[in-house]
């Protein structure tokens, strides 16, 4: 086999941030977040303009879904110190849907190409904080909750993840499901979200989620009636309204009442 | 396809897609060798096979949804767009270098404008089996297409080839 000359690899090499900015290292709650916003752009620098209009979810096209990720990021830029990329005027900006109306359609005045550049300029300064490399003891007001700053970061590798799915499946690419590695941490705040909002079931019921960040828990009290079994990366598309729950393979065992009461509960949730 | 080898390049394609750069350092490592041999079989010349090597792996680092690991191999698509881009730049070289050429060599087709106008599952087998260099048994594996299915595609498109401007000659394909 003729091999090519000794200089070339790092000739390529060298060109690699040139074409296209890399992850950058974050810590380990940020991680999601930094290789889903890599992700979403790569996915962005491919589409045609006739792309940018396909529907995507809730009613927004492609332009619509970054400028709601946006509205979602802008949310932590105050606690990590960083610019945000839209003025939210203040009755707007504690309020998750306010906020998305807000910047959607101050969005939908500007080309899809600004908004992608804007997105990307934000989410880039948020990677780029101290915020997004150590663990600080900063809360801020999320999604009507009081979270630590470090879960508001993977939780903003959960949506970012899951609506770059959502952008993919309506132009036709394949979005890769998150590193092995993450999926504990992702799959720990959609159990920790079930937990915590999840009405009290009829009878105790047993969830198994498989795969990377495998983990059990029983839902309710008492000897539990069923089991639910499905992977982590379902389950999370499940919680997120990515996907319903027919278009998924889930197993079933014990009490079918319970175990369709669970999946309702998850999938009504869909908290994206 | 093997079952390893697709597995192994969707986790290639996942770490590209997230931006880890170092996945396009060991990409090159397991590939530069084999692209490089085909824009060089394809080109016949160093300098432009060096380029095309290049251009291969960052374009694969800068567009990485090109690749869809469920349609095919990391190897194929590498090859493919080593292919074709030797391919163009030999055809914009002899387009160049024929200047005030009479204008009758202006309407001859090059081998890669031909190329374009095959259908796709007819195309992929024809590069991998003409300007690749690989067996049809070797094209099957690499397409997760049937023996039968290759060399029935390959006949057909180089017959299509031969038909749309300038003649392929089967004889030089390794059956």
């Amino acid at each position: 086999m003729t091999r090519p000359p000794e200089h070339l690899r790092a000739r390529t090499l060298a060109g690699l941030a040139l074409c296209r900015t890399p992850a950058p290292p974050t810590a380990a709650f940020a991680a999601p977040y930094a290789h889903a916003v890599a992700g979403l752009d790569a996915l962005l620098r491919d589409l045609t303009r006739a792309e940018w209009a396909t529907p995507v979810v809730h009613g927004w096209d492609v332009h619509g879904t970054v400028a709601h990720l946006m509205a979602g990021d802008g949310l932590l830029c105050a606690g990590a110190g960083t610019p945000e990329a839209v003025h939210v005027p203040k009755a707007a900006r504690g309020d998750w849907g306010a906020r998305t109306r807000y910047v959607v359609a101050v969005e939908n005045a500007r080309s899809p190409h600004a908004t992608w550049g804007s997105w990307h300029s934000q989410a880039a300064a948020l990677l780029d904080s101290d915020a997004a490399r150590h663990h600080r003891d900063i809360h801020l007001e999320f999604a009507g909750r009081h979270v630590l700053l470090a879960d508001a970061y993977l939780a903003r590798g959960f949506e970012t993840w899951l609506h770059t799915d959502d952008i993919g499946r309506a132009v036709g690419r394949r979005v890769p499901d998150p590193e092995p590695e993450t999926m504990p941490a992702l799959v720990g705040l959609g159990t920790a979200t079930l937990a915590c909002t999840y009405p009290t079931p009829p009878a105790a019921t047993t969830l198994t989620l498989t795969g990377p960040g495998a983990t059990t828990t029983t839902l309710g009290t008492g000897v539990s009636t069923a089991e639910v079994t499905m992977t982590t990366v379902d389950f999370c598309r499940l919680l997120g309204g990515n996907r319903r729950a027919e278009n998924l393979t889930i197993g079933t065992d014990g009490d079918p009442e319970s175990a369709t009461w669970l999946l309702q509960a998850i999938a009504s949730l869909a908290i994206l | 396809m093997g079952l390893a080898e697709g597995i192994a390049d969707q986790a290639v394609h996942r770490r590209l897609v997230h931006g880890d750069e170092a996945v396009l350092g060991e990409v090159y490592d397991a590939h530069a060798a084999w692209v490089y041999g085909v824009a060089l079989r394809t080109a016949g010349d160093p300098a432009v096979a060096e380029q095309v090597t290049g251009e291969v792996f960052l374009r694969l680092w800068e567009r990485p949804y090109d690749f869809d690991p469920l349609c095919g191999s990391l190897r194929t698509w590498l090859a493919v767009r080593a292919h074709r881009r030797a391919a163009a730049r030999t055809a914009r070289v002899r387009v160049v270098g024929r200047g005030t050429a009479a204008s009758g060599d202006a309407e001859v087709p090059s081998t890669a404008e031909v190329l374009a106008t095959l259908p796709v599952e007819l195309r992929d087998v024809v590069e991998l089996a003409y300007f690749c260099g690989l067996t049809y048994r070797q094209v099957a594996a690499e397409l997760s297409i049937t023996e039968l299915d290759a060399a029935q595609r390959l006949r057909t498109g180089l017959l299509m080839l031969g038909e749309g401007g300038k003649p392929g000659d089967a004889t030089e394909v390794r059956l």
